[in-house]
């Protein structure tokens, strides 16, 4: 093995030294109009239900009135909810196929119309730009960036529906939640949020070439997934063209960052900044540091690292499990037969897995608005309107009933199916505003540490925290 | 009005250690022509590098331009587009103290009000020619 690892530091380094030899000796063109810098001073500074799609108006009393709200059934005949959802093309289809079914089929006349955004960014900026008289009544966006939308507008907490004996769930249908989606739920008091599709952020794990690589198993811990990912690089050493490839291609989302962070037990409390500086990111970091450095995992140039993975490049990419079909066609091009599958990230804290999507909230308005809201939210949250999701955005079920409705789903798609076995070991993203400051910061960090020969990983860290407390106080 | 010449430029810093000597790069390019420019501190941090790098390569444009200019930082892109305005409203200061790097952003916010300013973030390492190039910049300056 250390054979191995001191071939590959020397025939890396040798390709690197000739790239530097033969790009030094261009010589630039002066540019004349641009004058010469001053001399240079740096200072030193250091996300229930039965089995029925639709509700159905409860009858435990004919025309229940909810006191605290005082709506009776027949004010939602006719009320418009407007939703906004990040997402367009197929996925935006699906969900005005959700609305256009809840709106023809809910007993209570309620219309919903569905307003596509091309992104997360895109749909907090344009509804930020709307006169608080004219605000979608449901709004899906990632729970961080919940209170930069609102900017002290008013959400309707969630919880008083969500626990309604006549709106509500029921104890069965709360019980049918998958735990981790009500994370961010059930850390909130007040105003709350629910995830309606979330997705999971994997490996991507090539069974039949680890195999061949003389490995029975999936790399489930961190000596597996070292020796593993070293042999992949070593044998591909063997093939001039494929110099460098092999390992796992390196990943800085913030996603996959954190995913490796949960890995070595990282933690973050509710109400406290998402910090990194600490044993479980010290460790993190510095296994990765240390794997580069070893030659054994590596930066492609192509951000789609689905490639590499149908070419033998890749044994390991991390991803999200809507990447499933396309990894598909990509196998298919490549004419691989190669049997795959998706696992957790592994580290002390045994395997785990991230996931996060938009959440639903509501803003809150009149009471019938409000109401009617609520119940194409819980509609939304049925199992068959969650199976439909699935099978158009390949997200997770928040309840665990709808799997059943997915028999021939799982079929067709395996990996998906071993995605969702994963769901015990799935953490969710901080339950913080202050993590659509810090994952940012976070990933300028990880590509410092993972470029840093020294592997002084803690000053980086260091360095990190300290940015991520100068962003959480000048946003406040 | 005159039109403003427009100006692409290209930026990175780089450390050996955090903090530790350091260098930034700049590839600045007006039509045909290319300018590079580098420079070095032997006790500083990557965010440093990375700021000195903008502020060099702003600093050597010598009349107000249209520029364009891609950073692999996220640091220096969101500081400049996103968190400025915050800091500058809170006079430059956090609640526990000296924010990070100010001298730095001050001369930055003097330095790209002169001018139109797009700014970009690019992928580190995804082979973006002119990154890579000031990269290579960047490492050379270091001092040893």
């Amino acid at each position: 093995m250390q054979d191995r690892l001191q071939y590959l530091r020397k025939n890396g380094l040798a390709c690197m030294l000739l790239v530097l030899f033969v790009l030094a000796s261009c010589s630039p063109n002066v540019f004349p109009e641009i004058a010469e810098p001053t001399s240079t001073q740096i200072q030193v500074n250091t996300l229930v239900h039965t089995a029925t799609p639709a509700p159905k108006t409860p009858t435990a009393t004919s025309t229940p009135i909810l006191a605290a709200m005082d709506v009776d059934p027949d004010e939602l005949a006719g009320v418009i909810v407007r939703f906004a959802h990040p997402w367009v093309g197929e996925k935006a289809e699906m969900l005005e196929r959700l609305a256009r079914e809840f709106t023809k089929t809910n007993p209570w006349g309620i219309h919903v119309q569905a307003y596509p955004h091309g992104g997360e960014t895109a749909l907090v900026n344009s509804v930020m730009q709307l006169p608080d008289d004219d605000l979608p009544t449901v709004i899906a966006v990632p729970a961080y960036l919940r209170s930069e939308l609102m900017n002290g507008k008013p959400a309707v907490n969630l919880h008083a529906y969500f626990n309604h004996p006549d709106w509500g769930f029921s104890l069965e249908e709360r019980e049918d939640f998958t735990p981790v989606f009500l994370t961010s739920f059930d850390a909130e008091d007040q105003v709350s949020t629910l995830p309606f599709a979330p997705q999971a952020t994997v490996l991507f794990y090539n069974r039949s070439w680890g195999q061949a690589l003389g490995f029975p198993e999936a790399p489930h811990d961190l000596d597996a997934f070292r020796t593993q990912n070293c042999e992949a690089t070593f044998t591909n050493w063997q093939d001039a063209a494929k110099g460098g490839t092999g390992g796992w291609v390196i990943n800085l989302d913030a996603r996959v960052l954190v995913s490796w962070y949960y890995a070595f037990g990282g933690t973050f409390s509710k109400g406290e900044e998402p910090l990194f500086n600490n044993l479980a990111g010290r460790d993190a970091f510095g296994y990765l540091w240390e794997i580069k450095n070893q030659g054994c995992i590596w930066f492609a140039l192509n951000p789609n690292h689905q490639a590499y993975f149908a070419d033998r490049l890749a044994l390991l990419y991390a991803g999200q499990l809507d990447q499933i079909p396309t990894q598909m066609g990509w196998m298919e091009t490549a004419g691989n037969e190669d049997d795959w599958t998706v696992i957790g990230f592994p580290g002390p804290a045994g395997e785990q897995i991230l996931v996060e999507g938009p959440e639903l909230f509501i803003m809150a308005g009149a009471p019938e608005n409000e109401l009617a809201a609520w119940l194409f939210i819980k509609y939304l949250l049925a199992p068959e309107a969650q199976a439909k999701l699935v099978e158009s955005l390949f997200t997770l079920p928040v309840r665990e009933s709808a799997l059943e409705l997915l028999t021939k789903f799982k079929t067709d798609y395996p990996q998906w199916e071993q995605g969702t076995a994963l769901v015990d070991t799935a953490n969710v993203l901080p339950v913080s505003e202050a993590w659509g400051l810090a994952q940012w910061p976070l990933q300028d960090a990880a590509n410092r540490i993972l470029q840093d020969e020294n592997g002084d990983v803690s000053s980086y860290l260091a360095q990190l925290d300290a940015l991520i407390l100068d962003l959480i106080d000048s946003s406040q | 009005m005159a039109v403003k010449p427009a100006v692409t430029i290209y930026t990175d810093g780089a450390c050996q250690g955090n903090p530790g000597p350091g260098g930034w790069g700049a590839l600045l390019r007006y039509g045909n022509h290319e300018k590079e420019l580098s420079g070095g501190a032997k006790d500083t941090t990557n965010n440093r590098m990375e700021l000195q790098a903008a502020l060099e390569a702003l600093r050597a444009l010598n009349e107000p331009c249209q520029v364009t200019l891609f950073t692999d930082s996220e640091y220096l892109k969101k500081g400049i587009t996103e968190w400025l305005p915050n800091w500058k409203r809170r006079n430059w200061r956090r609640k526990g103290g000296k924010l990070a790097n100010v001298d730095l952003w001050m001369q930055l916010d003097e330095e790209i009000a002169r001018h139109e300013i797009h700014w970009y973030w690019v992928r580190a390492h995804a082979g973006h020619t002119h990154n890579e190039r000031v990269d290579r910049l960047a490492r050379r300056a270091i001092p040893k």
